[in-house]
């Protein structure tokens, strides 16, 4: 009697449980866990993201300028440009190293970060860049849980941005100089663009993950530091 | 010896189709790389029965019985530790709790098995162990401590909110009723007779069959697209053509 005491227990509970796990709705609970910012949260991702996206667009802007400035024959007019747009980029690149190392610290306040996927190689044009997402692959899958990837994918995105920031800084000086080989340098700059358009849209969803799992611990209070 | 009847073999043929319909379709849809013992555990219950089916007079025999049953039970229990493990991997917090559960879980069947097989083998310590021993007592406390283990992790899963793969939670929701029906069967077999083992196949049989089915449905279903956040469905569908 004893087992079927057992049995009797094992199932009510079970079925119970299985109950309402089966009415439970997947895509919701997915959702969720994608989506799951608090208003406080969301204010902050959006005036993060507006400021970022209003430097690269300052910056994509005068690039714009100074390429379509060369193509009609003006190259003093056009290697300003670059330099001015280096300047921004100049101005751009700290304030994500700081983002990318604020995040990385506040990760460590978390118990449960959602998980996030390594950066992928073909999204980037720049060798170097390229290789460090490789990197970013492979040590993924040596580590174990989500927060230790997260950071390895912020210290790589911050590495990226700092490698992306001097090649540029290297070419816009070529440039300058009037170096022999400056089409090179042209492409290049082309190239180091995309790429940190790239790095930037990888660190903005950086960041929407960690303000994910902030709000997924109720550690709102962290926000403010933020 | 007396071997399967034709309308039994019929009845496993038919499960066995459905466990093939679920394996291509795992494969199909590359759902293989997320749960690599339960293809197995298919594959292994496929196997044994085919077997038996087509090979009786060399596979129809206590031992042979014996073994797919131990090599089936493992392989459940490793259904379900992966299953935890896939789904509790990224959270720490649900991880440490589920390993608890997990760990205890274990250790409460160990015990009620080595105490079921203690008290089976008073005074009869040298007697061989028998099929009706090993499927009326060890057996149901074994897939007691299974079910548990699947309803722990589905429980866990409740409790954290945690998302989870649509062909687990069919893994899971799955896997729970038919072990309930099936160790009831086992009980009531060893608790009233195997006189009435015609009548307690049928129910085992009839939910075998329905859980292969709802498996391979389950295999066969697309994958779900990624949860897009509303904003951006919103800024998708304003995109002209």
């Amino acid at each position: 009697m004893g087992v079927f005491w057992m049995i009797g227990l094992s199932a009510l509970g079970c079925l119970v449980v299985l109950f309402l796990f089966g009415l439970r709705n997947e895509r919701a609970v997915r959702r969720d866990w994608e989506l799951l910012l608090t208003p406080r949260g969301e204010k902050l991702y959006k005036s993060i993201e507006g400021r970022v996206h209003s430097e690269m667009a300052l910056a994509e802007l005068t690039y714009d300028e100074a390429f379509s400035v060369r193509e009609l024959g003006s190259v003093d007019e056009a290697i300003h440009l670059i330099d001015v747009g280096y300047k921004v980029i100049e101005k751009f690149a700290p304030n994500m190293l700081k983002l990318l190392a604020a995040m990385a610290t506040f990760s460590r306040m978390v118990s449960a970060m959602a998980p996030v996927n390594p950066l992928r190689p073909r999204d980037f044009k720049l060798a170097q860049i390229v290789s460090l997402a490789y990197l970013n692959g492979l040590l993924h899958q040596f580590l174990v849980s989500t927060a230790e990837r997260y950071r390895l994918r912020v210290y790589i995105l911050g590495r990226s941005f700092a490698l992306g920031a001097r090649f540029l800084m290297d070419s816009t000086q070529r440039i300058v100089r009037k170096e022999p080989e400056a089409d090179r340098e042209w492409d290049q700059i082309q190239a180091i663009r995309q790429d940190f358009q790239t790095l930037t849209t990888e660190s903005l969803d950086s960041l929407k993950v960690l303000l994910t799992s902030l709000a997924a611990e109720k550690r709102e209070d962290l926000l403010k530091r933020f | 010896m007396r071997y399967m009847s034709l309308s039994e073999n019929a009845v496993a043929l038919a499960g066995d189709l459905l466990i093939l319909a679920a394996v291509v379709g795992i494969l199909f849809r590359r759902r293989y790389q997320i749960c690599q013992t339960f293809v197995l555990y298919l594959g292994a219950v496929l196997v044994s029965d085919l077997l038996l089916i087509f090979w009786p007079e060399r596979f129809y025999f206590k031992l042979f019985w014996l073994m797919k049953e131990v090599l089936i039970n493992a392989l459940r229990f490793g259904v379900a530790l992966e299953l935890s493990f896939r789904t509790f991997r990224a959270f720490p917090g649900a991880r440490s709790t589920a390993r608890g559960v997990v760990l205890l879980l274990m250790a409460v069947t160990f015990v009620t098995v080595v105490a079921v097989s203690g008290d089976s083998n008073h005074g009869a310590a040298s007697a061989p162990p028998t099929v009706e021993l090993i499927a009326g007592r060890i057996e149901p406390p074994l897939l007691n401590g299974t079910i548990w283990l699947f309803a722990a992790i589905a429980a866990t899963i409740l409790w954290y909110r945690l998302p989870v793969d649509p062909f687990h939670k069919a893994i899971l929701i799955g896997f729970v009723p038919y072990l309930l029906i099936f160790t009831t069967g086992l009980n009531i077999l060893d608790s009233y007779g195997w006189d009435l083992r015609s009548s307690v196949n049928v129910v085992q049989v009839g939910a075998y069959i329905a859980l292969m089915a709802y498996w391979a449905h389950a295999a066969w279903l697309p994958i779900a697209d990624p949860v897009q956040a509303p904003e951006r469905t919103r800024a998708l569908q304003r995109q002209p053509g």
